[in-house]
């Protein structure tokens, strides 16, 4: 009888659980939906962003590999020097959207559209290409990084519905059910107890 | 005659450095190692270790070729005599430096950083002066004509803000200043070396605008004067399509740096070729002065193959530290 | 008049040694700083250097042997003085110019040649051999002009 809620046992109390039980109830429900929902739609961005993942990272390889390249065949300091001063500016801008009450950020990014900051003379042609590889991927890389935000903050808002579900589900509820019955049974109790009292007074006034 | 005559000594201790430079054999001893300290190992047996056994962390290898071709061109600034040839090969190091410094003081008025770790000793100004002479803004004293380019530089940037202009103002000042000190040279080998590579770099940097979809108007300022091929017919190329530069050159030298650019399928895998197509190109102008035992081009033959040593080592040690492929690697390897 | 027999002799006798013998200074001189190139890198090179530097250095000696064979003509080492009128001495004197212009041309060539081959020992220390013969070469016509400055100074008669 742990589970069993400290109350008085009175029918006040026993119609306030009840309308608790039945809140509890709808809540639990309410709140699996959620729960079953987001799970459905975690799952299905995590498929997604696997292959997204996947694919950037591939691509990423592919841009390091073209950029050491680069940096195979330049002097080490001649190569940071032609990238000290960028002319091209990039804008992020974020703002957030709402999926199923979370907040999930959404970036836009905005590239500068010269790409050439460097002098030709002391730098080697691969730099162009590893640098233009880059600069293709990069809003690629940022939804990316996006997408696996919101990914992980689905996964925190699944953990907590998941806990207020389980709370509901395995304590409140149980609780209240278990309050419900000691009450009713303690009032069942007291009328029973009642009417045998009564039968026996009503013996005692007869037989006078 | 006697002018020949005065290489003597140079060319005989430049054969005998010869000696030294990394041979096939062992540039393949590297290239076979499994990892970074096992081909550093490698490295160490050869006229690089003594740099190699003074860094103080394990895996640096970058210091060491610094340190040995700045060795080699102290060596060589000793006995050669005439300054202009291992000048010639220091220059870029020079240009380097000045935009080094240049960019950390248009960054630092924006507030970024200066990095004065990046200047390089190899250049042939002495980094302190090159310092000492653009903090202060007293550029009186810069030899080359850098008293008249770094300030024009200063100028290109407050008007403009683009470093671009500024990068090549100091490109195009490279190749002229080589045309310089060839021209004050007797030595028709020389000069002859400087044209070609002016080509050699017009080419490159032909295919790298084209590959980034330059007009031929927009291209025009970034090729350099002096080469054996026009600029016009340079900068007409950019409308042709790169399969058949190698035929429209085909009456300058150069177009051999262009052959087998057909067999590539676009300009990003033709560049990763053509840059070594052009090192082997100019290593080959400057094989022929081989032969003769007097040639003060012999300097510039060794200086350049030193460098070219120095680029193949950096490509098999950045390769094998990074676990590159072994077949791209050995496609990159300049001749040796 | 009589003397001027005698002293174009010694012009002849001057010529072929001094020529000889800077043609063939100029010639070590320049092996020697290819040598002097060679020998920073690798000490261990000096024999092989030696040889080839001294190459050069024989066309002054078949110089100072033809300006001896001709002052003993004219009997100015001692002996009895011989009368030598003023075409006996241009006979000498033009006898001389053989190993006077082939020693100075031909030590110069060599010296090239020697210097040549330094450079090549550095690189190939095993093709020691052929590295000799090539510089020997040009001894041979040095010996071809000092044999010939001997025959003409013998077919003078005095």
């Amino acid at each position: 009888m742990a589970k069993k809620l400290n109350v008085n046992p009175n029918r006040m109390e026993l119609s306030r659980l009840k309308i608790r039980l039945k809140v509890a109830k709808r809540g639990h429900k309410l709140l699996k939906d959620k729960q079953d929902a987001l799970i459905k739609a975690f799952l299905q961005k995590a498929r997604t962003l696997k292959d997204l993942r996947e694919k950037i990272e591939k691509e990423l390889e592919e841009c390091y590999r073209s950029f050491l390249l680069a940096r195979a065949q330049t002097f080490p300091a001649m190569l940071e020097q032609a990238l000290m001063i960028t002319g091209s500016g990039l804008s992020l801008k974020m703002s957030h959207r709402n999926i199923m009450s979370v907040l999930v950020p959404v970036f836009e990014v905005e590239q500068g559209d010269s790409s050439l900051n460097y002098g030709l003379g002391t730098t080697t042609g691969n730099l162009d290409v590893a640098l233009e590889k880059f600069a293709r991927l990069l809003p690629d890389l940022i939804f990316l990084a996006a997408e696996e935000k919101a990914l992980r903050l689905m996964a925190v808002e699944i953990e907590k519905t998941r806990r207020r579900v389980n709370a509901l589900e395995h304590v409140l509820i149980p609780s209240f059910q278990e309050t419900i019955r000691y009450i009713t049974m303690k009032l069942d109790e007291q009328e029973r107890a009642n009417l045998s009292r009564l039968m026996r007074i009503k013996e005692i006034v007869r037989s006078h | 005659m006697t002018r020949s005559i005065d290489y003597g000594y140079a060319v005989s201790r430049l054969r005998a450095m010869e000696n030294r430079l990394l041979d096939p054999g062992a540039f393949q001893r590297l290239l076979d190692s499994e990892d970074l300290p096992s081909a550093i190992r490698v490295l160490s047996e050869t006229s690089y270790g003594k740099w190699i056994l003074e860094q103080q962390q394990e895996n640096q290898f970058e210091p060491a070729i610094e340190a040995e071709l700045q060795y080699v061109y102290s060596e060589a600034e000793r006995f050669v005599p005439d300054p202009g040839l291992y000048q010639l090969c220091r220059l870029p190091y020079d240009i380097h430096n000045i935009k080094v410094l240049l960019k950390g003081l248009f960054n630092q008025k924006r507030g970024g950083v200066r990095r004065m770790d990046l200047l390089t000793a190899l250049g042939n100004i002495p980094v302190d002066d090159l310092v000492m002479a653009i903090e202060s803004e007293d550029y009186r004293l810069m030899p080359f004509g850098f008293h008249r380019t770094v300030p024009e530089c200063v100028m290109l940037w407050e008007q403009a803000h683009d470093i671009l202009q500024v990068e090549r103002l100091l490109d195009e000042k490279l190749f002229s200043l080589q045309l310089l000190i060839v021209g004050v040279m007797p030595f028709d080998g020389a000069r002859l070396f400087v044209r070609h590579r002016i080509d050699a770099e017009n080419i490159r940097n032909l295919a790298r605008l084209k590959r980034m979809g330059y007009e031929a108007a927009q291209a025009a300022p970034f090729f350099h004067n002096g080469g054996f091929v026009s600029l016009d017919r340079i900068v007409s190329l950019i409308n042709e399509p790169f399969e058949g530069w190698e035929r429209l050159l085909a009456f300058a030298d150069v177009s051999k740096a262009l052959s087998g650019g057909q067999e590539h399928a676009d300009l990003d895998s033709l560049l990763v070729d053509l840059e070594r197509s052009i090192d082997d190109y100019l290593t080959g102008v400057l094989e022929k002065f081989r032969y003769s035992s007097f040639a003060p081009e012999n300097v510039l033959y060794f200086l350049w193959k030193k460098e070219i040593e120095a680029r193949n080592v950096r490509i098999i040690l950045v390769g094998i530290g990074n676990g590159a492929d072994k077949a791209v690697l050995r496609r990159l390897l300049r001749h040796v | 008049m009589d003397q001027l027999g005698i002293m174009l002799a010694v012009l002849g006798a001057a010529l072929a040694a001094g020529l000889a013998g800077s043609g063939s200074a100029i010639g070590v001189g320049i092996a020697g700083e290819a040598g002097a190139g060679i020998m920073t890198e690798d000490p261990g090179k000096f024999g092989l250097v030696l040889l080839l530097q001294a190459l050069p250095g024989t066309q002054g000696i078949y110089g100072l042997l033809t300006a001896f064979f001709a002052i003993l003509k004219v009997g100015l080492l001692g002996g009895a003085t011989v009368s030598v009128n003023v075409w006996q001495g241009l006979g000498i004197l033009f006898a001389c110019l053989p190993i006077a212009i082939a020693g100075y041309y031909s030590a110069i060539a060599q010296g090239k040649t020697s210097a040549a081959c330094i450079q090549m020992i550095a690189k190939r220390p095993e093709e020691t051999g052929k590295a000799v013969i090539l510089p020997a070469m040009v001894e041979t016509y040095a010996v071809l002009a000092l044999l010939m400055s001997i025959i003409l100074l013998n077919s003078i008669q005095l």
